[in-house]
């Protein structure tokens, strides 16, 4: 405390400093000054709260999407459902929308046109964010499962499954191997554009580092700094993922 | 005879220009690129095409006139306006800077040209005075020092930063803020433009606004100075000042 008092003085004052000298002061400055790592530590929950929050939204809509989709498509020719086919419109323009519009102007909108009254920023962030994710989930998750061979289906239904049990116990467990490398991707995505709800005043990680950055004048240490948490919080993501994965292969050759 | 003369005559022309620009050491040669937020009326905003306008573009024309420089306004969000001189992406950051002992460690400001004092905008018929802010969510931009002293007299749970004054105005206008901190003369300007706010005083100690310059260009900050001077001596930036608060 008292070194970095007296160091700072020196950089502040424009005499020579060594680089060990500056790396500290300004490190200090950056993480342990006023306990600023408790920020950190608070923007760093924030941010996970949001991509769980996000994430599961995002996977319960994209899977209702996918699957009304997916039966909507699958319908034998000439049997085609009036409802099914008017809720699949709907679904597509939900698609369509969310897809067709970046993430930060549909922030924007849900954050000061739509919850304009809101003042609960974290939330309507992860509420947008998992919106978002569901559109892209769902087509992800389309792919899969119309990726599983006809024929999949046709066996299941001859051997008296009905469509439920034949997508729960054949065709989702095969598009489910098919589709989580893509799924993985969709994950890191959200885990990343969480920094975007700073804007609506949401208080994640990069607020934090702003907040640093505003305080010392000095950009560098973090962003940096957060920049690296984010690295971390993926690597375990992925390192999670991949013994999912792993698991799910567990029975496919023996 | 003539010819030789001519030519002289040329190269000492030549010769007399490039020295004064050599004098004043910026960026990019003959150009004065100042980082600025233009979401700060009367100091700065923007108008329908896009150009800075404001207090401190006009102040910087006149001067940026008498020394051969062309400004340049580098538009970005008020934070990376103050470390965009250290990180030499501009020459000065020209933004209704408050001078502080903190800030005069990463640049050199000239001498002050106006004072301001906090002030705090609400929406008209809001219960809201200065005892009862510590209960209330103070909206602020982020970097700047309603910012600072919001959140060191509130704590950070009652102060939301936005990147823009632009966008915290919306939110307390939405109801998503109670109140902004903000310099009086900008809140007063967005009073003037937003119906049914109004603002009161703070009584935290007067700011100075400066010029604040990469540390080290000793010559540019004192030829500012040296105009500033001028312009304030004789009534040129009240009359601006006045003018923009019309």
């Amino acid at each position: 405390m008292e070194q970095f008092a007296a160091w700072k003085a020196l950089m502040s004052a424009g005499e020579p400093t060594t680089l060990w000298q500056q790396f500290y002061v300004l490190f200090y400055q950056a993480f342990i000054e006023n306990d600023r790592w408790l920020q950190y530590l608070n923007g760093v929950v924030t941010t996970l709260y949001v991509t769980v929050l996000a994430l599961v939204l995002g996977i319960v809509l994209g899977i209702i999407v996918a699957v009304i989709r997916t039966a909507h498509d699958q319908q034998r020719p000439g049997h085609k459902n009036p409802v099914l086919g008017f809720v699949n419109g709907l679904l597509k323009i939900y698609v369509t929308v969310i897809r067709g519009t970046p993430m930060m102007v549909q922030l924007m909108i849900m954050g000061l046109v739509i919850f304009a009254s809101s003042r609960d920023f974290v939330m309507v962030g992860a509420l947008t964010l998992g919106i978002n994710s569901g559109a892209y989930t769902a087509e992800i998750i389309r792919g899969g499962l119309m990726s599983v061979d006809q024929g999949q289906m046709e066996a299941g239904r001859s051997l008296g499954m009905n469509y439920t049990d034949t997508m729960r116990f054949v065709v989702v467990p095969q598009a489910i191997k098919a589709i989580l490398p893509a799924l993985g991707n969709e994950f890191i995505v959200l885990l990343k554009d969480t920094s975007l709800i700073s804007v609506i005043g949401g208080k994640e990680l990069l607020y934090t580092a702003r907040s640093v950055a505003a305080r010392n004048y000095e950009p560098m240490y973090p962003y940096v700094g957060a920049a690296i948490v984010y690295l971390l919080l993926v690597m375990l993501f992925t390192w999670l993922l991949g013994i999912f994965e792993r698991r799910l292969r567990a029975s496919d050759r023996r | 005879m003539k010819k030789i003369l001519a030519m002289v005559l040329a190269l000492a022309l030549v010769l007399s220009t490039a020295a004064a620009v050599a004098e004043l050491k910026t960026i990019e040669e003959g150009k004065f690129i100042y980082a600025t937020s233009p979401d700060f009326p009367p100091f700065e905003s923007t108008d329908d095409n896009d150009n800075v306008i404001g207090i401190e573009p006009d102040i910087l024309a006149i001067i940026c006139a008498n020394l051969g420089l062309t400004a340049e306004p580098y538009a970005i969000d008020f934070d990376s306006a103050l470390m965009a001189p250290a990180n030499g992406k501009a020459d000065a950051v020209v933004s209704g800077v408050t001078v502080r002992e903190d800030r005069k460690a990463t640049m050199d400001f000239t001498i002050p040209y106006v004072t301001i004092v906090q002030g705090i905008v609400f929406r008209t018929g809001d219960d809201i005075t200065l005892e009862n802010l510590k209960d209330k969510v103070i909206g602020v931009q982020s970097g700047t020092t309603g910012q600072i002293y919001a959140v060191d007299d509130f704590g950070e749970e009652h102060v939301a930063a936005y990147d823009k004054y632009s966008l915290a105005f919306q939110a307390l206008q939405n109801g998503q803020v109670d109140c902004i901190m903000v310099d009086d003369m900008v809140g007063a300007a967005y009073v003037k433009q937003i119906p049914g706010l109004e603002m009161i005083k703070t009584e935290y100690e007067p700011e100075e606004f400066a010029f604040g310059f990469a540390k080290g260009n000793t010559e540019l900050v004192e030829a500012f100075n040296a105009e500033l001077q001028k312009l304030i001596d004789d009534g040129t930036i009240e009359g601006i000042i006045l003018k923009w608060n019309e």
